[in-house]
């Protein structure tokens, strides 16, 4: 179980640090061009969508990249090639968490950030973990300890406190859009989905494998599926997606790449040890940390309710890490013949 | 019929065809090691134990003894986990067989 929080908890700062290259990226060439090239044809919110896409089906591109780098150094090749063959047994998982990872949630986060806010963006994606936690329940019959329900409830307290500002202040404004809060009820839905269909791949597959052949497919959905529609529908993707290999450009995708990558690796990795609504909730402490890597490294500012939502968050996580391992050593109930040790 | 497939497939046969369901797991890691080229070597080996800390919080298989590894046998400090295969990872192995595509 350690081992397990621990996987979380470094998902939750890799994931953290991910935003500050999630953010630098928007105002990189030829992304601007791009969308000032858009906008002049078709629509500001168009221009926003086409952006946000490229930018995700990008992200996915560098993650893969990193992953082969990483499956050279772990050796789990062979490993690959065996699980993939089975699409009865784990690909089928892998590519149903794939579409509802990437294109839904990915996809529902910007449409939030673009039509209602960050804030709100924010606050819905760390709601996921409710949906996680259910179908963990309800589907794999993953048992939840009271304990570690309370932590799991102290924990996303803490991670909706933090963005609560931004979250009045999106609603409050007045310029908040219906496609918007569709896009926080895509994340929410598509990234609790994403964790319980990967946890079903994962009880017979390898971590790092499985991780590899889900963004192999995200991967292969992008570029075999959306980003051909896009160019069927006249966007200049291909032309700008082209024009990417400007040095800046490149560095920036690849930290993009490789600390997505990263906190997946760990993500994934605390799942069969945590279960899907422990490793979601741990998971989603991103929150604090995007706030302060980008207020040390962007300069964004802060409110009393990060400090707030700090705290809560640190209570949830040490309430989840004091509970007796000898409770949840097995995720499943065991009859009672077969208690472990 | 689980040879050369996922490590956990087989993980689960080894264990099923076990005397009794029960074997240490620096046993079935030798069967597994045998088997298996790209895990022949110390960090297969500790890849392989790691697969099977991931199976028991699975509920697939149950920690029934833990002692110390004195002599070396798996590696030396280290600790000796006899598993057996609970009737959850009996359950998973009948679906695996079922769907199963040859190799």
């Amino acid at each position: 179980m350690k081992i397990g929080i621990t996987c979380a908890l470094l998902c939750a700062v890799v994931w953290g640090i991910w935003y500050v290259p999630g953010d630098l990226v928007w105002s990189l060439e030829p992304f601007v061009s791009m969308m000032n090239d858009i906008e002049g044809t078709h629509s500001k919110d168009a221009a926003f969508i086409v952006m946000a896409l490229l930018i995700t089906a990008l992200n996915a591109t560098f993650i893969v990249l990193t992953l082969s780098v990483w499956n050279i150094g772990v050796r789990k090749f062979k490993e690959i090639k065996r699980t993939i063959r089975q699409t009865k047994l784990t690909t089928k998982y892998f590519f149903f968490a794939a579409a509802c990872g990437g294109p839904i949630a990915i996809t529902g986060t910007f449409l939030a950030t673009g039509f209602v806010g960050a804030g709100f963006a924010a606050c819905a994606s760390l709601v996921y973990p409710i949906i996680g936690t259910v179908l963990s329940m309800t589907w794999l019959k993953q048992k939840m300890t009271r304990r570690i329900f309370l932590g799991i409830l102290i924990v996303m307290l803490g991670g909706l406190s933090i963005y609560a500002g931004g979250l009045i202040e999106d609603i409050t404004s007045g310029n908040a859009r219906p496609l918007g809060y569709i896009g926080g009820l895509m994340a929410v839905i598509g990234w609790g989905i994403e964790g319980a269909v990967a946890a079903k791949g994962l009880d017979v597959s390898d971590s790092d494998v499985a991780l590899t052949i889900r963004f192999i497919m995200e991967v292969a959905i992008w570029w075999l599926f959306i980003i051909p529609i896009l160019i069927l529908l006249g966007f200049p993707v291909l032309k700008y997606t082209l024009m990417i290999f400007d040095p800046i450009t490149l560095l920036v995708l690849t930290v993009l790449g490789f600390t997505f990558g990263f906190s997946y690796v760990t993500w994934y990795r605390a799942f069969p040890l945590l279960g899907v609504g422990m490793g979601q909730s741990l998971g989603s402490l991103y929150g604090l940390f995007a706030v302060v890597f980008l207020f040390l490294f962007v300069g964004q500012g802060q409110s009393w309710t990060l400090l707030l939502g700090a705290a809560l968050c640190i209570t949830g996580t040490f309430v989840m890490f004091t509970e007796k391992t000898s409770r949840i050593e097995s995720l499943r109930e065991l009859d009672s013949k077969e208690e472990s040790l | 019929m689980m040879e050369g497939m996922p490590v956990k497939f087989r993980f689960l046969e080894l264990y099923s065809e076990a005397e009794n369901g029960e074997a240490w797991n620096y046993e079935i890691i030798d069967v597994m090691k045998n088997e298996y080229d790209d895990f022949k070597d110390d960090y297969g080996r500790n890849v392989l134990n790691y697969a099977l800390i991931e199976m028991a919080a699975s509920g697939f298989i149950r920690a029934l003894d833990m002692k110390e590894d004195v002599e070396g046998i798996f590696r030396k400090g280290s600790i000796l986990t006899l598993y057996r295969i609970t009737n959850i990872g009996l359950e998973q192995l009948d679906d695996l067989k079922k769907g199963l595509k040859p190799r």
